[in-house]
């Protein structure tokens, strides 16, 4: 039986400020979030939110690589407003760049906080910096996760058409 | 890549144990991925360690490489690269970490029914409110046996996993 259902996916049509999945079943067992993701500046740090909430309610844990950086860094940070899926605001080499990620939302319809974990990637043509990171992030609410806000901290730096996120769900 | 994901197993504990057991994994897949959300009765962050063995084997068989962080400490921290180990670590909360969260933990195995030796990756995490206990973790490493996967066998460091703790596993096909 197969057990990873698309919940929905969306491809950008025009540059974006943020997205957001909304109305979200609560009939698996976990969710997965893929972004590939290209932008129309550089610096940005992209972060979501659960269910609307912009309260500081958000705690994450990194563990990362950037660039030409040649060690690899541990952050803790909380609380915070949103928590992040990629923040290499530091060091990027331009604005030609992209990444992607994939996010898993434990047992995101059950009574308990919720703890998430995020895989990231980015790179830069056609120079060759990539970073990696890995985020540990917790939602500090017993809420179902019913809607998920994909945003950039910079205002002025949207995602750019062909943008791609699909939402999974995991039976 | 619907298509490709299958549930094999999933246990969610009705009641607190010591171990569990996945057993008789079928053959007929490419990879596997174990998926674990769990919690402790125990406290102290040496209870955070579940211990993750192949077909049972507790031998010195498993080859690591580690990098993780955590919560107090200062910097990401190494470990592995060289020597053994007998078993795979992801982790867990416990009473000694924020109260109602469960850790979360991957382990995705290549080609379990080669005759090579297994690798694998894991990513686990302990959350935390920065005021307690957490960790993040990412391993790779390799099991050093020619055998099929068929069981999974998972053990707390110390106490037991409490009731809602999840383990499921599914098996990936490449066609």
């Amino acid at each position: 039986m197969p057990t990873y259902e698309p919940i929905a996916t969306t491809t950008l049509g025009s540059n974006t400020a943020n997205y957001t999945f909304s109305s979200i079943p609560n009939t698996y067992k976990d969710l997965v979030l893929v972004g590939r993701c290209e932008m129309t500046g550089a610096g940005s740090t992209v972060y979501c939110q659960l269910n609307g909430d912009t309260s500081s309610n958000y705690y994450q844990m990194v563990i990362e690589r950037q660039w030409t950086v040649s060690s690899i860094s541990y952050i803790a940070s909380g609380p915070n407003t949103g928590f992040g899926l990629y923040g290499w605001s530091n060091g990027y080499p331009g604005n030609n760049y992209s990444f992607m990620f994939e996010t898993h939302f434990n047992n995101y319809a059950g009574s308990t906080k919720k703890t998430i974990l995020t895989e990231s990637a980015a790179g830069s043509a056609p120079s060759t910096y990539v970073a990696q990171g890995l985020y540990a992030s917790m939602w500090n609410s017993t809420a179902a996760i019913s809607s998920i806000k994909i945003y950039n901290n910079a205002a002025a730096d949207l995602f750019q058409t062909g943008t791609m996120f699909t939402l999974w769900g995991l039976k | 890549m619907a298509a490709t994901y299958y549930l094999i197993s999933n246990t969610t504990l009705s009641s607190a144990q010591t171990t569990v057991t996945i057993s008789s994994i079928p053959s007929t897949y490419t990879d596997l991925i174990l998926r674990v959300s769990a919690r402790n009765n125990a406290s102290g962050s040496s209870n955070d360690n579940v211990y993750c063995k192949i077909n049972n084997d507790g031998g010195s068989n498993y080859t690591v490489s580690h990098i993780y962080g955590y919560t107090g400490g200062s910097g990401a921290n190494f470990q592995g690269g060289t020597g053994t180990t007998t078993s795979i670590t992801i982790y867990e909360t416990d009473t000694s970490t924020l109260a109602n969260t469960f850790a979360q933990a991957e382990i995705y195995f290549w080609g379990y029914t080669t005759a090579n030796s297994k690798q694998w990756i894991n990513h686990a995490v302990a959350p935390s409110d920065r005021t307690g206990t957490g960790i993040i973790s990412w391993y790779s490493g390799r099991w050093q046996s020619g055998a099929v996967i068929s069981s999974l066998v998972l053990t707390p460091n110390a106490g037991q996993f409490i009731t809602g703790s999840r383990f499921t596993l599914y098996g990936i096909s490449n066609s």
